[in-house]
């Protein structure tokens, strides 16, 4: 197999003296969908805000295309061709639908997406294209927080939480429209609460508990009850008790 | 007639004051920083323009194509070299480092220039004036000066919600950590602002010049009278910023006319009286 676009090695991070990761290592390869899975606090979260450089770690620790990203500042590595769809969304409060799309696309790399584009995988964001951001509901924020990352043309795009709080029929629409940005041939790593949703788009998954990899692989490779195990963390240790 | 003149002179002014918040306004709104040296950076700037219109003979308003480009050039320098490595870890050191350069540019005038009060001569447009109406005559210098100030605010709105900069501002200010997954290097972006607000500190130091006697230690009051303007016009509303410095001129107008004592009074009394009526300002804009 070629070398992984994104690859992930002996990965620990953290906050001030709080540590969140203890030696993660992951692999993304070129044009697949990874699915991250794991509880609230898990460190999955801290996983994507180490990729894009908003916490640090040492160089080795993340390699985006064969060079050590690690700790590096936020808008090299964005400049790279990585993208983040962040958790909570987090519009810019003073700039209308349009101008988060744009303020995205700046100093994009060549490749497929543009406004018109975006507006045509979201129709509805045309309509409301001068109003602020953060006037739309939650589901056509995520539409406009996912064309924003995605009209920077990333190599590597990466959802957190993409379908948290949102109403059923919107997450339908949100994942509707995946399949279309995932043909474009951009990595996908999706972070997901709904674990039989995340694994029924992804090639490979990875569960995360208390800061490390608890199981990883592909979907139809683990059964259920091994995934719910490593998800909670009730392994067969604790079962036998 | 004495009133209705006091009131036009005050609004004339009040662009002046207008201009001294304008770049206040920007730093606070893009790195929420008060930038306590932005009065003696004002001072400054007059020093600049006294030199260079020495130096090159120049007319004190034409000096601007000088000393704008530089003053923009040092603020960039200042923001990168002094102020961009303590922001982000809490909002004291930033604030000590700008008073910091506010002592430093005081005392470095002092030594330089004297304690000695100094004027720019604009020559003969000083004296011309417009007769509107009997016994209302007003100043051909005080008109192009407010016209300027309605001028520069207008393009500062035009930067801030019609160029890829004027985003850059806004999404930092919004979010800088997410500001920077756009590729947004924070402390150019910063070090912009900064650039920005010293191009008008070095039209307002112009203006200033030509208007009033400066010396040294001149640059706080004007720190205050750009305060008072940005909170009266309400945070984050550049033309709220000209309605507060029009308002300002006005009260310093009126109380100059009840006793000269009551100028610098009558302005702080107002400003007061807005924050106790309205705290975020008349046309507040910002959160
Ligand atoms: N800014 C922060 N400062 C200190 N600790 C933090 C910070 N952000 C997260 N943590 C801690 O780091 C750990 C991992 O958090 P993280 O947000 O990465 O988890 P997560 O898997 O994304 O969880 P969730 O499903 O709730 O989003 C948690 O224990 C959390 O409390
Ligand atoms: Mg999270």
């Amino acid at each position: 197999m070629s070398e992984p676009l994104l690859s992930i090695r002996g990965l620990k991070a953290g906050y001030g003296d709080f540590q969140a990761l203890f030696g993660i290592d992951l692999d993304v390869p070129a044009g697949e969908t990874l699915a991250l899975i794991g509880a609230n606090g898990a460190g999955k979260s801290t996983l994507l805000r180490a990729v894009t450089g908003l916490v640090s770690c040492r160089p080795e620790m993340v390699c985006f295309d064969g060079r050590a990203i690690g700790g590096m500042r936020p808008d090299r590595i964005a400049a790279l061709g990585i993208g983040l769809v962040p958790e909570g969304r987090r519009l810019f409060r003073s700039l209308s639908v349009e101008e988060n799309l744009v303020i995205g696309g700046e100093r994009a790399l060549a490749g497929p997406w543009s406004l018109e584009r975006v507006y045509g995988l979201f129709p509805i964001l045309r309509e409301k294209r001068r109003n602020p951001g953060m006037a739309l509901s939650g589901g056509q924020q995520q539409m406009v927080a996912i064309g924003r990352a995605l009209m920077a043309n990333p190599r590597l795009i990466m959802f957190d939480e993409i379908s948290l709080g949102l109403a059923p029929v919107v997450i339908r629409d949100i994942y509707a429209a995946l399949p279309t940005i995932v043909a474009t041939g951009v990595s996908v790593v999706l972070v997901e609460q709904d674990v039989t949703r995340a694994l029924s788009v992804a090639q490979r998954f990875a569960c995360i508990q208390e800061g490390r990899v608890s199981l990883a692989g592909q979907p139809g490779e683990h059964d259920r009850a091994a995934i719910t195990a490593a998800y909670f963390g009730t392994d067969v240790k604790s079962g036998a008790h | 007639m004495e009133w209705v003149n006091a009131i036009v002179q005050g609004i004339l002014i009040g662009g002046l004051y207008a201009l001294f918040a304008a770049g206040l306004s920007l730093i606070f709104g893009v790195m929420r920083l008060v930038n306590i040296a932005h009065g003696d950076m004002i001072v400054a700037a007059a020093y600049v323009a006294l030199v260079v219109v020495q130096a090159t003979g120049l007319h004190p308003l034409a000096s601007a194509v000088i000393v704008v480009p530089l003053m923009a050039a040092l603020g960039y320098a200042m923001q990168r070299l002094l102020l961009n490595p303590t922001i982000g870890k809490d909002l004291l050191s930033p604030l000590l480092v700008t008073f910091g350069i506010s002592v430093i540019l005081q005392n470095g005038l002092l030594v330089a220039f004297t304690a000695d009060s100094h004027r720019l001569a604009a020559g003969s447009i000083e004296t011309a004036s417009i007769q509107v109406a009997p016994g209302l005559a007003l100043g051909v210098l005080p008109l192009v000066m407010f016209a300027a100030s309605v001028l520069i605010i207008f393009g500062l709105e035009l930067i801030f919600y019609r160029t890829s900069l004027g985003r850059a501002f806004r999404a930092t200010s919004d979010d800088p950590e997410i500001a920077q997954l756009m590729k947004l290097d924070r402390n150019h972006v910063f070090g912009m602002a900064m650039a920005l607000s010293a191009a008008i500190v070095a039209i307002a130091g112009i203006f200033l010049a030509i208007r009033t006697n400066f010396d040294p230690s001149a640059g706080p009051a004007r720190l205050i009278f750009g305060f008072e303007a940005v909170i009266i016009g309400g945070l984050g509303n550049l033309w709220g910023t000209l309605a507060g410095g029009i308002a300002l001129g006005v009260a310093q107008a009126i109380g100059a006319q009840i006793s000269p004592g009551w100028q610098i009074l009558a302005g702080h009394l107002v400003f007061f009286l807005v924050l106790a009526v309205r705290p975020r300002g008349l046309f507040p804009r910002m959160d």
